[in-house]
């Protein structure tokens, strides 16, 4: 049976999450519902189109609405490289 | 240029260094007078044997080869001997590690170290399995603090390079090595690895004294590592410092074929090969640790002015670099009792031969250096004479052995010459045979190749060692099924050596590859790449049995395993036939009957990385937040207009249609900048479930 999309929203929401270390603890499965729920009743049929438009949709909505019903952690990057601290390389006689 | 270590607390030991020269010059002439006066000696035997005893142009040039390969083989009999007597007088009191006691080494305090390691599309999980192996070693030996670690990468492929960008932060988060273990990728492969290097220099040379060089196979220990500092520390006259890698982590016949020889003939070799060297040895490229100063100031390679292979960057960089330390007035040395440094095996023939096609290009291209370079010591003008001879000697072997045809087939064919080449006065000269001087000399070269084997196995016996290798018995078994094997591997690899030295002198191009260090070899596979030899080889004893059935039999050494080499081939690329060896202890190295912390590390197969489930690499680039936000901080912002206006479209592209919609280097372009990748992330997350990327994201919430 075809999924509805507010169990396809569900199911990302709570993915995206997981990747972000959130617990889904049934607080987060109701906040993620709610927001849900309001992206369900106001979504309108946005389009999609041109290079660098972002996608329409319910989902696009929960997406852009997300960070404001989560306070997501920052991730923890590694860094790339130490401060550089450019030497030359020298050259002998040529051969 | 200043040297780094306060030269009143070292001055007994640059003393003792100062007289190492006077002792090499010594040993050098007796190594010279014995291969000279055995060669000379075994050459006249050889022109007693020839027919005409070198009355004939063929003869003359059988002679002359003879004599240039007879030596070479002495070269490596007399350096195994040097070895085995100095190892029984208790080690080299010449070398580096005995001039300082172990108590004056600990009080020698650390200082920054770069440890780096140049990787090119090598397995990614094995590889830094084996650096995170070298960073929990040090950790364990207290001195993390000393040390920084850099993943040096050339990769092109995206795939690869995205894998290695992902477990270099896993790395990072489970040593939580943050800002101790850096990873940077060139997007421009200039001069191969020696310009990979070089990269790091001119950006972060000045940070550290010195650098520890690994391959992507390399394994070092941590007290290794700390020892080579502090002796760097306390020999400010050194600009090089190399270990003895030994072979480990074999797992195929032929890899554990290889580390058995390695394990049990080496101390030998290198102890034999450091003894003569001493402060002239080579750089082999990794397991070494450089004076980071030294280095940047003498050791730049220019490319090459000539023509043909003598044209462009130099391919094999480490004997050069060694040349040129040394030309500065800096020392370069080989450490054989510098333990814990290991290296791999390619895990076939074929793999082997890969890397040999690679190493015998960039080793003929050293002629030009050693003929031309100004200023280089004598002993590394003959390092780079070894190098070549290492390759030229089969050319010249396959001459040698096309001249005896030749001189066979005169004997056979055509009617006795009792005149050769205009021999003068009016005395014929007879043809002589002698087949019992023909043996002796046969036997007597083959005692010098085999010799060095069982002087190994006796200086085992004599340290003690046997029982690491399996015990006295085994190890004589395994030394017995080493030299059959490597009897079966001489003729194919001399054929192979041949062809890439042909090659090499006519410049032809070659693939610049990453090795395989896993797979095993296929029977077509073989078939194909061996058909040439096994043709060469059938030939050859059916014209010599045609010939004459003696010469036939004295062909068989060189035609059998040529015949053979296709099942050879595959055979040893086998791993069950290696693991069943090895339950019978057979080929077994001290590393496998009792294998060090550092060892039993590297066998953690705890990934570096979550399984995969059914992203690729790109995908969770895309998707994953944290993997994608790592991604987009390695990559770059560009924002000239047009190359903006490709990167949206190439974007919508792959949004629309998904990555197999773009091919390998636009998708590389894609993931080198950081803006699309994360426009990319947050458009995969918006879309709709009946998209490319709303499928994909219901996999990864199945999965």
């Amino acid at each position: 049976m075809e999924k509805a999309i507010c169990q396809y929203a569900l199911d990302r929401v709570m993915l995206y999450l997981r990747n972000y270390g959130v617990e889904p603890s049934p607080e987060v499965c109701r906040r993620a519902l709610t927001l849900i729920d309001e992206c369900l009743r106001d979504a309108d049929s946005a389009a999609c189109d041109g290079p660098g438009a972002m996608p329409g949709g319910v989902l696009a909505m929960v997406f852009d609405r997300l960070p404001e019903v989560f306070s997501l952690p920052d991730l923890d990057l590694p860094v790339q490289r130490p401060p550089i601290r450019r030497g030359s390389i020298g050259y002998g006689p040529p051969v | 240029m200043g040297l780094p270590y306060d030269l009143n607390a070292v001055s007994s030991a640059v003393s003792v260094g100062g007289r190492w020269q006077l002792v090499a010059t010594v040993r050098r002439f007796l190594l010279a007078a014995l291969v000279l006066g055995q060669t000379l000696v075994a050459t006249w035997l050889m022109l007693r044997v020839l027919p005409y005893h070198g009355g004939t142009w063929i003869e003359i040039g059988l002679a002359g080869l003879f004599a240039i390969l007879y030596a070479w083989i002495a070269v490596g009999f007399w350096t195994a001997v040097y070895g085995f007597v100095l190892r029984l007088a208790g080690g080299d009191r010449w070398s580096l590690a005995r001039r300082h006691s172990e108590r004056d080494l600990a009080l020698t305090p650390l200082t920054r170290t770069a440890v780096v390691m140049p990787i090119y599309h090598e397995p990614v999980q094995r590889t830094l399995r084996g650096l995170r192996a070298i960073y929990r070693d040090l950790e364990r030996a207290g001195q993390i603090e000393h040390f920084e670690f850099y993943i040096l990468s050339d990769s092109r492929d995206p795939e690869v390079w995205l894998e290695e960008q992902a477990a270099w932060q896993g790395l990072c988060n489970e040593l939580n090595a943050n800002g101790r273990l850096f990873y940077r990728r060139r997007t421009l492969n200039l001069n191969y690895k020696s310009g990979n290097v070089a990269d790091f220099l001119r950006r972060w040379g000045r940070r550290s004294r010195y650098t520890v060089v690994l391959d992507a196979d390399s394994l070092i220990g941590g007290d290794t590592l700390i020892r080579m500092v502090r002796l760097m520390e306390r020999e400010p006259r050194v600009g090089i410092l190399q270990t003895a890698p030994g072979v480990v982590r074999g797992r195929s016949l032929f890899a554990r074929i290889q580390q058995f020889a390695n394990r049990l003939y080496s101390p030998l070799f290198a102890t034999g090969l450091a003894g003569i060297q001493m402060g002239d040895a080579a750089f082999w490229g990794h397991n070494a640790i450089l004076r980071t100063d030294a280095f940047m100031a003498h050791c730049g390679l220019r490319k090459l002015p000539g023509a043909g292979l003598f044209r462009g960057p130099i391919l094999s960089h480490d004997f050069v670099e060694a040349a040129f330390m040394g030309r500065s007035g800096y020392e370069v040395w080989l450490e054989p009792s510098l333990g814990a440094s290991y290296e791999e095996s390619p895990p076939s023939l074929a793999d082997e031969l890969s890397r040999d096609r690679r190493w015998s290009k960039g080793n003929l291209q050293h002629l030009w250096i050693m003929l031309r370079a100004p200023g280089l010591r004598f002993a590394h003008r003959m390092a780079f004479f070894n190098g070549i001879m290492g390759y030229l000697s089969s050319p010249l072997w396959l001459l040698f052995l096309a001249l005896t045809t030749v001189e066979a087939a005169q004997l056979a064919l055509m009617p006795i010459d009792y005149f050769p080449d205009d021999q003068p006065g009016l005395f014929p000269l007879w043809p002589e045979w002698r087949p019992g001087l023909a043996l002796t000399l046969a036997l007597t070269t083959v005692t010098m190749l085999f010799a060095p084997k069982l002087i190994a196995w006796l200086d085992a016996l004599i340290h003690r060692r046997a029982r690491s290798f399996g015990g006295v018995f085994r190890t004589l078994v395994s030394v017995v099924v080493e030299t059959v094997v490597s009897v079966l591997l001489a003729p194919i690899k001399m054929l192979a050596h041949s062809a890439y030295v042909l090659g090499g002198l006519f410049n032809l191009s070659l693939r610049w590859a990453g090795q395989n260090r896993t797979e095993e070899t296929r029977w077509r596979e073989a078939l194909v790449s061996q058909a040439p030899g096994m043709a060469i080889g059938l030939a050859w004893s059916a014209f010599a049995w045609y010939l004459d059935p003696l010469f036939f039999l004295w062909s068989l050494p060189v035609a059998v395993p040529l015949v053979l080499s296709a099942p050879t081939a595959v055979w040893l690329s086998r791993v069950r036939a290696g693991q069943c060896l090895c339950r019978l202890g057979i080929l077994c190295t001290p590393e496998e009957t009792a294998p060090s912390r550092l060892l039993q590390d590297t066998d953690d197969e705890e990934s570096l990385l979550p399984p995969l489930g059914q992203l690729t690499r790109f995908e969770e680039a895309v998707l994953l937040p944290a993997v994608n936000a790592m991604h987009c901080s390695l990559a770059r912002s560009h924002p000239g207009r047009l190359r903006r206006e490709t990167l949206q479209t190439l974007a919508r592209r792959c949004l629309d249609r998904g990555p197999g919609a773009l091919d390998r280097a636009e998708l590389s372009h894609l993931c080198r900048d950081s803006d699309t990748l994360a426009w990319l992330h947050h458009a995969a997350w918006r879309s709709d479930p009946d998209t490319w990327w709303g499928r994909k994201l219901a996999q990864a919430v199945a999965s």
